[in-house]
């Protein structure tokens, strides 16, 4: 396969043989422990009475549907380096589960970061980046539904070990993207400090890679864009869950939501270790074992089991092979086309560098971003209400005022802006605690007052909580008043 | 990394280090590239209003406080031309007395008055440095007036500024471009001699390799594109990239001997003063002179004033001093700072994009000195025929006689009153020939680097009393020319 992820080599083929016989091996050690003292008569018994209409289309539509919402996801993590559709987006999700289902270990999330970068027009590393920050967001929310699950759910021994290894991936995993996300400055420099010890070209190679996958996390740098993905990615589980629910009545399970979202969270968190093609064998003996858990007969749940992975596996693996189809010819050309459109092929000094002060980029003015409440809320009650301008102007300019004052709040250093986020809720509750009343919805002399006695008050942490406010409204509010317009309005071109 | 340059020199910063020094490097034929985090802004696209300047031109939005038991506000700029572009102008040469300390606690070489003299001379020439042209304004003549009764020295401060109209916009960029910032002088003259300039363009880190600067990843924030890194290698480096960044991006790039360690500042307190006539401060340009008879260690003159400065100015006691704004007409603002003798240091913060996080402890010398320093700034100006004086410090509204202006001769103000700024910020990688306290030997290069030099604010050894660009610039002219074997 010709892509950004590398072209078919002899070095790959030396590699995927023994994965392959590696992953053909654990299948069958996972197929044997599933159907290890099973009758084949059970099992097509079972099969036999089951109801596929209209259970297995829905459960399939469910489970398409929920490919939608990973590639929309996709769309959304990349959509500051590339605009990529949901459509495409979707295809590229789905090439890389059709890829798992035929490559052993997981090596179609190598095929899915390779397509992804081609579309997108992104580098290799990024593409992986993304990929793994997808894996990560998944393991969370299947460990959150997993939780859910256990509070109506007796829950095996056994379980202990899946959730354990589960954790263990996930936290390190979390952590090293926090790390990335927070602290680049950092990672680059342990990176080029560590890398220097195995020479120049290690160290820059490591950098490269790092710069290119934190590019990746870019999106994370927005709380707002963090709980985006979250509910995204709850919505995408909560969907894999129906198609497992769907299946239920097919073979007469009589089982609850939370049934299907403990089968679907034991199940995938127990394939989360690269293994065979498609998972078959791992993927079955994880489902058997969490519903056997509840009481289901083996037989059963084994066909459930297999049903399952039949619901997913062959549209997967036909959609996907779709795109392939589709993307395959023109593999490398989008790649390309995205990087000459972004100007990404900038790369020297002439591109870069101005010779002359006119050649350099105008300044565009940029709007400030909603004020949040609280900033709001004391502009109103810091700033001058002595009627020398009507109501409706003095209104629009504390709004505007606001808008600058959190703007500026938000370009304190991280460490002050926690300190002033821990204030601010300090402050809401002993508002609550002796009013009984939420600070927005006191009246506006109460809030004048409070606000008062905390800026020009006596206690020292009070006037220093609200010192950034107060002189920032006060600035922007006078400084509009005398320049005749309003804080975003004019100023630098 | 999507790019790899190579060049001759790297300058990192184009303030009045940054621009001189890229200037003469080019001008002696090296291919020299220079960095600047802020982007470009000619005279035209500066705005009248104080906040939308701090938007724009300031580090972080003029929001880099320094911390520590009592915070002091600090602004710098973030644009081509760095701070010279938002400051007042002024002009001092380094005293004899500040040279002859710096010799003799960092055993400097070759910094004496002689030594910097012709520097100075060039410098004054290039940027038309002079005293003002015509008559003081009324704010200026006022403090005049005050420092006369006084009986005290004092002397108009030259500026950088010829032909300046009084536009009073110094702090947001002068529109008129009188005031001659770096990117009206030397930046064009060093890109006329074949300097090249990457705006928005953040230094992120140093690449070592036994004693050497291999070269820098910085990262380029192009107009609507992804912030794009890229490696580039030099011969050499002049980090120039201020008081507070400089030492942030040596100590993240593993250059920790002695930098960042020993921030040092010049702690100002202000003060508006009432009239019974009209003044117009805030039509006009900045009291210009300057009391030297409490200098080096107390220094007083006259503040940038606009209606948003003056609430802020006063915003300490809002409740009770608000009218105040109604009488803008009247005010003048002036400012008493001393000679910082506190403790202060820089680090590069380990969130975001590694900024310089200064702290500073003041000095109970400190304290004593801004105490004394009100007072008798505020006995000047009722000397000079204000009503009353209204200090930025909490609980301490105003100030209406001699009685309770000198009661501050012998009483240290409370500590946690008080609302200090500066704009004076050095010595975080002082330069000398002790090992045991410099960063960088007598001119400029860093310890144990024989290819990284420092050419800023930071390279002073010690609080210079005075506003610092003169000697910032005549130090970095003798660096860069030493480094030519000039």
């Amino acid at each position: 396969m010709h892509t950004a992820a590398g072209t078919e080599t002899p070095q790959m083929n030396r590699f995927l043989k023994p994965v392959s016989i590696a992953g053909l091996a654990i299948s069958a050690v996972f197929l044997v422990m599933a159907l290890w003292q099973l009758e084949w008569s059970q099992i097509k018994e079972s099969f036999a009475s089951a109801r596929p209409w209209p259970w297995i289309p829905l459960a399939i539509v469910c489970y398409l549907a929920g490919q939608l919402v990973r590639g929309a996801r996709c769309s959304f993590i990349v959509r500051v380096q590339s605009r990529l559709s949901v459509t495409t987006a979707s295809n590229v999700v789905v090439v890389g589960y059709a890829a798992n289902n035929v490559l052993p270990a997981r090596l179609g999330e190598l095929v899915r970061a390779g397509l992804l970068a081609d579309r997108a027009g992104i580098p290799m590393t990024q593409s992986l980046a993304i990929t793994f920050l997808e894996r990560v967001l998944d393991g969370w929310v299947l460990l959150l539904l997993l939780a859910v699950a256990c509070l109506t759910i007796t829950v095996p021994g056994w379980l202990g070990s899946v959730v354990l290894v589960g954790l263990a991936v996930f936290v390190t995993a979390t952590v090293v993207i926090c790390l990335c996300v927070l602290t680049p400055n950092w990672v680059t420099s342990v990176t080029a400090r560590v890398g220097g010890l195995f020479g120049d070209r290690f160290r820059d190679m490591s950098l490269r890679l790092l710069i290119r996958a934190t590019a990746g996390l870019f999106c994370l740098k927005s709380p707002r864009n963090v709980v985006y993905l979250a509910l995204q990615s709850l919505l995408i589980w909560i969907l894999e869950a129906g198609m497992f629910f769907l299946i239920f009545p097919a073979f007469g399970i009589t089982g609850s939501f939370l049934w299907a979202i403990w089968a679907m969270t034991v199940t995938n968190l127990g394939i989360i270790a690269p293994s065979s093609p498609g998972y078959i064998g791992p993927f079955h003996f994880f489902c058997m074992k969490s519903l056997t858990a509840l009481g289901v007969a083996k037989a059963t749940a084994i066909s459930y089991a297999a049903a399952v992975h039949l619901s997913f596996y062959i549209p997967v693996t036909l959609w996907g092979l779709c795109a392939m189809l589709r993307y395959g010819v023109e593999l490398g050309a989008t790649a390309m086309r995205a990087r000459a459109s972004r100007g990404e092929s900038r790369s020297s000094l002439d591109e870069l560098a101005v010779q002359d002060l006119a050649d350099c980029p105008p300044f565009r003015e940029t709007p400030e971003k909603e004020p949040g409440e609280f900033v709001l809320a004391l502009a109103y009650a810091l700033l001058p209400d002595d009627g020398k301008i009507d109501r409706e102007t003095r209104s629009e300019m504390v709004k505007k005022t606001a808008a600058f004052t959190q703007g500026q709040i938000d370009a304190l250093p991280l460490h002050l802006r926690a300190v002033f986020r821990a204030g601010r809720s300090f402050f809401f509750l002993l508002t609550r605690l002796r009013y009984f009343k939420g600070f927005e919805k006191l009246p506006p002399e109460r809030q004048r007052s409070i606000v008062e006695a905390w800026a020009y008050g006596p206690v020292f942490v009070a006037r220093q909580l609200l010192r950034p406010v107060r002189i920032c409204s006060l600035l922007a509010y006078y400084e509009a008043l005398d320049n005749g317009s309003t804080p975003t309005e004019g100023g630098v071109s | 990394m999507t790019a790899s340059i190579k060049v001759d020199a790297v300058v990192i910063g184009s303030g009045a280090g940054g621009a001189l020094t890229a200037l003469e490097l080019a001008r002696n034929g090296l291919g020299v590239l220079v960095l600047e985090e802020g982007g470009y802004f000619k005279p035209a696209d500066y705005t009248p209003d104080a906040a939308l300047a701090m938007r724009h031109l300031y580090r972080s939005r003029g929001m880099t406080p320094i911390t520590g038991p009592v915070g002091i506000g600090f602004v710098e700029g973030c644009c081509v031309g760095g701070s010279t572009e938002i400051n007042s102008g002024f002009w001092h040469r380094p005293s004899r007395e500040i040279l002859l300390r710096w010799q003799a606690q960092y055993d400097i070489e070759a910094c004496s008055e002689g030594d910097l003299a012709p520097h100075l001379d060039q410098i004054e020439e290039w940027l038309g440095v002079g005293l003002a042209d015509g008559p003081h304004d009324r704010s200026t003549a006022l403090f005049g007036r005050g420092i006369e009764r006084m009986g005290w020295s004092a002397m108009e401060v030259p500026r950088t500024a010829p032909g300046c109209q009084g536009a009073n916009r110094c702090a947001a960029g002068c529109p008129t471009g009188s005031k001659k910032g770096m990117s009206l002088t030397l930046l064009p003259a060093a890109i006329e001699a074949g300097a090249r300039l990457i705006p928005h363009c953040r230094a992120q880190l140093l690449l070592r390799r036994q004693g050497r600067i291999q070269g820098i990843l910085a990262v380029v924030q192009k107009p609507g594109s992804d912030p794009e890194t890229v490696r580039i290698d030099a011969d050499t480096i002049f980090v120039c990239a201020g008081a507070m960044e400089t030492p942030a991006l040596l100590r993240r790039s593993g250059i920790r001997r002695n930098t960042g360690a020993s921030l040092k500042i010049h702690p100002m307190l202000k003060v508006t003063a009432l009239f019974d006539e009209d003044v117009h401060a805030h039509r006009s340009v900045l009291p210009l002179l300057q009391v030297k008879e409490f200098w080096p260690e107390i220094c007083m003159g006259g503040a940038f004033l606009t209606p948003g400065h003056l609430a802020v100015m006063i915003s300490e006691n809002w409740p009770r001093t608000k009218g105040l704004i109604d009488s803008i007409d009247r005010t003048a603002s002036y400012y008493v700072a001393c000679r910082g003798t506190g403790e202060g240091s820089v680090r590069s913060s380990p969130f975001g994009d590694g900024t310089g996080l200064p702290k500073y402890r003041l000095s109970p010398a400190d304290i004593r000195r801004l105490s004394m320093g009100l007072a008798r700034l505020a006995s000047c100006l009722l000397a000079a025929g204000a009503q009353a004086v209204y200090p930025s410090v909490h609980g301490l509204p105003e100030i209406r006689t001699d009685k309770e202006a000198v009661q501050w001769l012998d009483e240290d103000l409370p500590q946690r009153a008080l609302a200090l700024t500066t704009v004076h910020a050095f010595s975080s990688c002082p330069m000398g020939e002790r090992l045991d306290r410099c960063a960088a030997d007598s001119f400029g290069r860093i310890l144990d680097y024989e290819n990284l030099f420092i050419n800023d604010a930071s390279m002073l050894p010690d609080s210079p009393g005075v506003n610092p660009q003169g000697t910032i610039m005549a130090l970095a002219r003798r660096n860069v020319l030493h480094f030519l074997g000039k």
